[in-house]
């Protein structure tokens, strides 16, 4: 039942940095199920936006529905935070695994402390998503004895262990070496077919078309433009659109 | 027998016991006062991570002042003037306790732990923000609070960042106890003192003290190098599995 209801909805968001405000009023509908990429030059507000999400940068304003979870961000609980970020996961560009964990109990220790499941339990679990990111044979190392994309892959199994509502994913190929990005999108790519919300900061273009079922284009703080990809990359509606594409990739300049 | 020897060998060998009985003494000083230093060190850094406003403020003057005057002037300032505000609310409020029955050493407990604490601030304060702001979100993204991602993501591995300090200022602070003879605490050169005064064989007494700290302090580095090794056992490679 792919984008039948709406996961999030998000309502004039406005977050600023001091006296300078970076999102001005962002209002966002993702569907259940859909891979939304967002897409912008860099300083647009991507990760900014998707960091509001999960409350790790709080708004000074605007509105925001999980499910059933409603969320006013001029005055919200510590407790509607706690929730917010357990129907939530976050990928982020730097890996950020627990350095002092094996890649096994990377995976777990969500499931130990916050799910409150014992050891035992949390590590068979744990196994399982390890197996699904194609790790289950380095289990026992530690983030530095990993490569990038294999870390990479664990805190996508971690995210995932969460069994969460939403992935928000933060730029997750950017700090990799070219040779081993296929290889997280791969994994990717395997999630989004199991039908879990994902929200995806991206420069991999090739990526967006092939997986994301929506587009998210920002610019400046705003979005200028929400749209399938067919549409996106083929027919934009804004001229801003159109120059963003031409810039960063000439080709689709000539593409019918 | 004495005669023309430099040191009284047969003095030093016998007074050994006398001056060893001050070891219990040091030892709990430095144990006691490292534990609540500790966990002064530990608020203080917490304060002064979160810039907490006005805690800020009191906790910097409060490490300025324990780090800029004389260990030994602390010392007297509890000895004098814990007894003095004890006395002077105990009479305000009719608390009925007898002040003169309080031992000197819990007076040495307080001001070694407030001057420890001030000392382990810092070095708890590096040591938590050692452990990459990343690793915190990610443990907040998965829904912790704040304490659950304190204590099993950023404690055990600023643990292992502070330990190398953590042990210096414990022999540091083994080593302090000394002056808490001062105020006539029998630790281990206030019992060397009383030792040497009957037959002012002071020079040999305070050998023996010397030779008793070392031992000590070489026990205890032992002690925390085994401690970091346990410690770090995550760090270990794991190539031949």
């Amino acid at each position: 039942m792919r984008g039948h209801c709406i996961m999030i909805e998000i309502t004039d968001l406005h977050k600023s940095f001091g006296k300078n405000e970076v999102l001005h009023g962002i209002s966002l509908k993702i569907p259940q199920g859909s891979v939304t990429a967002v897409l912008g030059p860099s300083g647009s507000g991507k990760s900014t936006l998707l960091r509001c999400i999960n409350m790790l940068e709080a708004p000074q304003s605007g509105t925001l529905r999980l499910d059933q979870l409603q969320v006013d961000f001029a005055s919200v609980h510590k407790k509607d935070i706690l929730r917010l970020r357990q129907d939530t996961a976050m990928v982020f560009q730097a890996f950020n695994l627990f350095a002092h964990k094996t890649a096994l109990e990377n995976v777990a220790e969500g499931l130990i402390v916050v799910k409150k499941m014992p050891k035992k339990t949390a590590h068979a679990q744990a196994v399982q998503y390890l197996e699904k990111v194609g790790l289950i044979d380095r289990a026992g190392y530690s983030p530095t004895q990993l490569s990038g994309g294999q870390q990479q892959r664990v805190a996508i199994a971690r995210a995932l262990a969460m069994n969460p509502k939403v992935i928000l994913f933060d730029e997750p190929t950017s700090a990799l070496d070219p040779e081993l990005v296929q290889e997280v999108l791969t994994v990717m790519k395997k999630v989004s077919l199991e039908g879990i919300t994902m929200i995806v900061v991206t420069h991999e273009l090739g990526f967006a078309r092939e997986v994301a079922t929506d587009i998210v284009f920002m610019d400046d703080g705003r979005i200028v433009e929400q749209s399938a990809p067919q549409v996106f990359f083929n027919n934009p509606e804004q001229e801003r659109t159109r120059q963003f594409l031409r810039q960063i990739a000439p080709d689709y300049n000539y593409q019918i | 027998m004495q005669g023309n020897s430099l040191l009284d060998w047969e003095y030093m060998l016998r007074s050994i016991p006398k001056v060893a009985a001050g070891i219990p003494v040091s030892l709990s000083i430095a144990l006691i006062a490292f534990v609540f230093g500790a966990m002064i060190g530990f608020c203080i850094a917490l304060v002064k991570i979160y810039r907490i406003p006005v805690l800020w403020r009191i906790t910097s003057v409060y490490v300025s002042f324990m780090r800029g005057t004389p260990l030994l002037v602390q010392i007297f300032l509890s000895y004098y003037g814990i007894p003095l505000v004890l006395r002077y609310f105990s009479t305000k409020y009719n608390w009925q306790i007898d002040i003169s029955q309080i031992p000197a050493i819990v007076f040495m407990y307080v001001s070694f732990s407030l001057n420890v604490g001030a000392y382990l601030s810092e070095t708890i304060r590096a040591a938590i923000l050692s452990v990459g702001k990343g690793q915190v979100e990610a443990a907040q993204s998965m829904g912790m609070t704040s304490a659950q991602a304190m204590r099993r993501i950023i404690l055990p591995q600023a643990a292992v960042v502070a330990i190398p300090n953590l042990g210096n200022s414990f022999i540091a602070l083994l080593k302090d106890t000394s002056l808490a003879f001062a105020a006539s605490v029998p630790e281990i050169i206030g019992q060397a003192k009383i030792t040497a005064a009957r037959t002012s064989n002071f020079l040999e007494a305070y050998i023996v003290a010397a030779a008793l700290y070392w031992l000590i302090c070489i026990l205890f580095e032992r002690l925390i190098s085994l401690g970091e090794k346990r410690l770090r056992r995550h760090e270990r490679a794991l190539y031949h599995d």
